[in-house]
């Protein structure tokens, strides 16, 4: 295992054998970072007429490595479309939009119908309490009517004569009807 | 893997938005294409006799076959399946067959293919774009696929509408996520016939 110093450097040797094109697609920064922090090593060395997996190459300098390529792609793709971002951006801007109006069309839809669903219930909620309110409303009169009926039935009861009463007294119901009058 | 010199004939699905782009960049470049549902034809044995007939006649004439969005092989005729592999969606191995250049909005969907909105955020960050523009493209590359999926509007709206009254997302992107997330195990439910 190679230290920070000693893979930066391997590093560093490897990207000396890039290509011209390769080599400057590296960022200025990345290869004054691996200038200023890697230490010359004799006993690290790098054949360029061999294959780099034929070779010992460190694993942290494979992922140094491999990180420079991801910011490299990145660069380049970031290059390729940095004056498309914009115009795209826009136009998505404005597809979401349509999309969002949509969408909330069909629940102001739904909202309507269900609206329009429960208002038919209304009605006939209306008149149920309507009713309701006149039956409460009514109910000291009738009940002051039923006691006046009770009162006139009484009344009719006491003016019967005796000997027909006694009669209708053995009826069991009247017998109660009138014990609970007395 | 530009095999520009040679002619080609396209089975492709139209099934989500990578296959509906992969239809709309093979048609810009005036490719030879039988699109197939994904319903009921992902295997090679199970397409049309009529179409099986016009691989293996177009092999003979000296045809590459191509399968997107299939399985299988092809009695009679030599097909390549396009896959995802290795990092590079069918889209891109598409763009490479026909030598053309992946759109900005192509991309995204390569991403959303290989790896869902956690990938368009990665492509967006090696684009410098910003949190807000981010969830703007992702929002809407995941609408798309719905619609490309099949999903009914009416559908998404419910759903979204649950979304929001549960109060399972904050941000406008966690409630697209959610959204997503939600309808993904109906996906089939919805496939077009």
């Amino acid at each position: 295992m190679l230290s920070k110093s000693q893979y930066l450097y391997q590093a560093k040797l490897i990207i000396d054998c890039l290509p011209k094109e390769e080599y400057d697609s590296i960022p200025k920064k990345t290869l004054n970072y691996i200038e200023e922090n890697m230490q010359v090593d004799p006993n690290i060395k790098i054949n360029p007429d061999i294959s780099l997996e034929e070779q010992d190459i460190d694993p942290q300098t494979w992922k140094f490595l491999k990180d420079v390529v991801n910011e490299v792609d990145s660069n380049q793709l970031y290059e390729e479309y940095k004056y498309e971002i914009n115009d795209y951006v826009k136009d998505i801007n404005e597809q979401n939009k349509g999309n969002e109006a949509r969408l909330e069309n069909i629940n102001l839809n739904n909202d309507m119908d269900n609206l329009k669903k429960e208002n038919q219930k209304l009605p006939q909620a209306k008149d149920l309490i309507v009713g309701y309110q006149k039956l409460i409303s009514q109910k000291d009169e009738e009940i002051k009517k039923l006691k006046q009926e009770c009162d006139s039935l009484t009344d009719s009861l006491n003016r019967i004569p005796k000997f027909i009463k006694r009669l209708f007294l053995r009826n069991r119901n009247l017998k109660a009807l009138n014990e609970k009058n007395n | 893997m530009n095999t520009e010199d040679k002619k080609r004939l396209w089975f492709c699905s139209d099934y989500g938005i990578e296959f509906e782009s992969v239809i709309k960049k093979l048609n810009k470049n005036g490719e030879e294409i039988c699109i197939v549902s994904h319903d009921k034809q992902k295997n090679w044995r199970d397409i049309s006799d009529e179409n099986k007939e016009k691989a293996r006649v177009a092999e003979e004439n000296g045809y590459e076959i191509y399968g997107v969005g299939l399985n299988g092989i092809l009695t009679g005729a030599v097909v390549k399946n396009l896959y995802h592999n290795t990092g590079v969606s069918t889209l891109e191995q598409v763009n490479e067959i026909v030598g053309d250049r992946l759109t900005l909005d192509e991309q995204f969907i390569s991403a959303y293919a290989l790896g869902g909105a956690e990938q368009m955020v990665q492509l967006s960050e090696k684009l410098k774009m910003n949190q807000k523009d981010t969830n703007t493209v992702i929002e809407n590359v995941l609408f798309r696929n719905r619609r490309a999926i099949g999903i009914p509007l009416e559908k998404e709206a419910e759903t979204l509408k649950q979304i929001q009254s549960s109060g399972k997302g904050k941000s406008d992107y966690e409630i697209l996520v959610n959204l997503d997330q939600s309808l993904r195990p109906h996906n089939d439910e919805f496939v077009r016939i």
